[in-house]
C-alpha cells in the first residue's frame, strides 16, 4: 500500500552548515525534513513522532551518535539509520554497522550519492513487507512499523504503538495495566498507570472512528474488542 | 545463510569468501554475470557480493536484470569504480550498499552484515527466542545466561531456523542455507545437527519439532508454568 504522505526524515547534526544544506538537498528528492543538533533531542524526537529514516551524525554535545544509535535499537527502534560522520577510521565504521547502523557515510561526501543512498534505504525498509497484523480496518506492518487505518496512513507515536501492539495480541482478552507497562517501558524506566490511560485514550481518538473498540476494565486494565463491521 | 561472490578477480574472491565463511556464512563464488543471474534464478540466496568490471554483461547489467525478474536479495556492489556518477547509478538501479575497493575486510563483513539484518527485519545485532540469546557480531550464544557452545553448522542451522519461528522448514532449505557448492551435506546430516540442537536446548525448554517427511519447526517458546 502506497502512502501519499512524504517520507519523514530526520537529520541530527550539529554543524548547522551542513544541516542546512542536507535539509534543502532532501527536501528537494521530496523529503519532510526535520532537524535536531544533538542526541537527546533526537531521541525525543523519535520517540514521539514516526520517521522513515535518520541520518545521524557521530560527534555531538551530550551524547555521541553511537549511543544514540545504541539506545534506539535497545528500545526496538527499527527506521533506517545512516551514519554520516568524520570518523572514517575502519574500527568506527565497523561499530557504527554493528551498533545497528544500515549505512555509514565519510565526511567529506557527495550530497547525490548521499541521495542515493537514502533512497536505497527507503526502498530496503518498505520491500521485505514483514509479518502484518490486521484487525477490521486496522492493518500493522510490523517489521516497517507503518500503520494503516481504512487504507489510510495512521500516524502512531513510538508508544501509542507500543500498547496497540499489545492489545491486538489479545483481542477479546483482558490485558492488565501492569501487563502493558512491562511490555511498553524500557528498562530503569518508571511510567505510571496514567501515562497508559493516555496513550489509550490517544489510540481510542485515532481508532474509535473506525469502529476500533477498546473497553475499560475497571480497576483492572483494557481489552481490545473484536472488530464487528 | 548463503552468499554469492561475484567476482573475476579469484584471489580477492577467495580471500573475501573465507573472511565470510569464518563468521558461518556459505559462500560460493562464480566469474561471470551470466553465471551470477543464473544462479541467483536457482538457487535461494540471502545476499550478493557484486562486481561491476566483469567478462561479459558487467554488473549493473545484472544488478538490473536481478531487480527486473523480482529477486529481492540484498546486493552490494564491491568495485574500484569509485566515482560518484556510479555510484548513484548502482544504488538507484537497485543495489542496497556500494562499496569501493580497495576496502577494509572487516567493514565489508559489518555491512553484509547490516544487510543480512535489515532484510531479516532485524533491528540489532542479537536475536533472542525466550532463553536463548544470539550475538550475531561476536558469534556468541548463551541460554539463560550461560554461555552455549555451538559447532559452526549447529549455529547455520539454529540461525534457519531462528529466522521462521513457528513455521515449517523444510531440510532442502536448510542444506540450502548451510552447504556450499560442491559441498555434499546429506538429509542426515542435518538430522545429525538438529539432535545435537536439541540435546542443548530442550533442557532450557526450546523445542524444535520434527515434521515428518518434510523438515522441522522452531516452536514459540512458552515458559513452562
Amino acid at each position: 500500500m502506497e502512502t501519499s504522505l512524504k517520507p519523514k526524515l530526520l537529520v541530527v547534526e550539529d554543524d548547522a552548515m551542513l544541516a542546512k544544506g542536507l535539509e534543502s538537498a532532501l527536501a528537494k528528492e521530496g523529503y519532510a525534513v526535520d532537524w535536531v543538533t544533538n542526541g537527546e533531542a533526537a531521541l525525543a524526537t523519535l520517540g514521539a513522532e514516526r520517521f522513515d529514516c535518520m541520518v545521524l551524525d557521530i560527534g555531538l554535545p551530550g551524547i555521541d551518535g553511537f549511543e544514540v544509535l545504541r539506545r534506539l535499537r535497545v528500545v526496538g527502534q527499527s527506521l533506517p539509520v545512516l551514519v554520516l560522520t568524520a570518523r572514517d577510521a575502519v574500527d568506527d565504521r565497523v561499530h557504527g554497522l554493528d551498533l545497528g547502523a544500515d549505512d555509514y557515510l565519510v565526511k567529506p561526501f557527495a550530497l547525490p550519492e548521499l541521495a542515493a543512498r537514502v533512497r536505497a534505504l527507503g526502498r530496503r525498509g518498505r520491500a521485505p513487507a514483514g509479518p502484518r497484523l490486521a484487525h477490521g480496518p486496522l492493518t500493522l506492518d510490523t517489521a516497517a512499523r507503518r500503520a494503516w487505518l481504512d487504507g489510510a496512513p495512521l500516524e502512531l507515536a513510538a508508544r501509542e504503538w507500543s500498547v496497540l501492539e499489545v492489545l491486538l495480541a489479545r483481542v477479546e482478552k483482558i490485558v492488565s495495566k501492569e501487563a502493558i507497562i512491562e511490555a511498553v517501558a524500557g528498562a530503569g524506566e518508571e511510567l505510571s498507570p496514567n501515562a497508559i490511560e493516555v496513550y489509550v485514550s490517544r489510540l481510542r481518538g485515532k481508532l474509535e472512528p473506525s469502529g476500533i473498540r477498546i473497553r475499560t476494565v475497571r480497576g483492572f486494565g483494557y481489552m481490545l474488542l473484536e472488530f464487528k463491521g | 545463510m548463503r552468499i554469492l561472490i561475484v567476482e573475476d578477480d579469484a584471489a580477492l574472491a577467495s580471500g573475501v569468501a573465507r573472511m565470510l565463511e569464518a563468521e558461518g556464512y556459505a559462500v560460493d563464488i562464480v566469474a561471470k554475470g551470466e553465471q551470477a543471474v543464473l544462479a541467483a534464478g536457482q538457487e535461494s540466496l540471502d545476499l550478493v557480493i557484486l562486481d561491476i568490471g566483469l567478462p561479459g554483461i558487467d554488473g549493473f547489467e545484472v544488478l538490473r536484470r536481478l531487480r527486473a525478474a523480482a529477486r529481492r536479495m540484498p546486493v552490494l556492489v564491491l568495485t574500484a569504480r569509485d566515482a560518484v556518477d556510479d555510484r548513484v547509478h548502482g544504488l538507484d538501479l537497485g543495489a542496497d550498499d556500494y562499496l569501493a575497493k580497495p576496502f577494509a575486510l572487516p567493514e565489508l563483513v559489518a555491512r553484509v552484515r547490516a544487510l543480512i539484518r535489515r532484510s531479516q527485519a532485524r533491528t540489532g545485532p542479537t536475536v533472542e527466542h525466550g532463553p536463548l540469546k544470539l550475538d550475531t557480531v561476536g558469534r556468541r550464544a548463551f541460554l539463560a545466561g550461560a554461555p552455549l557452545e555451538l559447532g559452526a553448522r549447529e549455529w547455520s542451522v539454529l540461525e534457519v531456523l531462528l529466522a521462521r519461528v513457528e513455521r515449517i522448514v523444510s531440510k532442502e532449505s536448510i542444506i540450502q542455507a548451510v552447504a556450499s557448492w560442491g559441498e555434499e551435506l546429506s538429509a542426515n546430516a542435518i538430522e545429525v545437527y538438529v539432535s545435537r540442537l536439541r540435546a542443548k536446548l530442550e533442557p532450557a525448554g526450546v523445542r524444535i519439532r520434527t515434521v515428518r517427511g518434510f523438515g522441522y519447526m522452531l516452536e514459540e517458546f512458552k515458559a513452562r508454568s
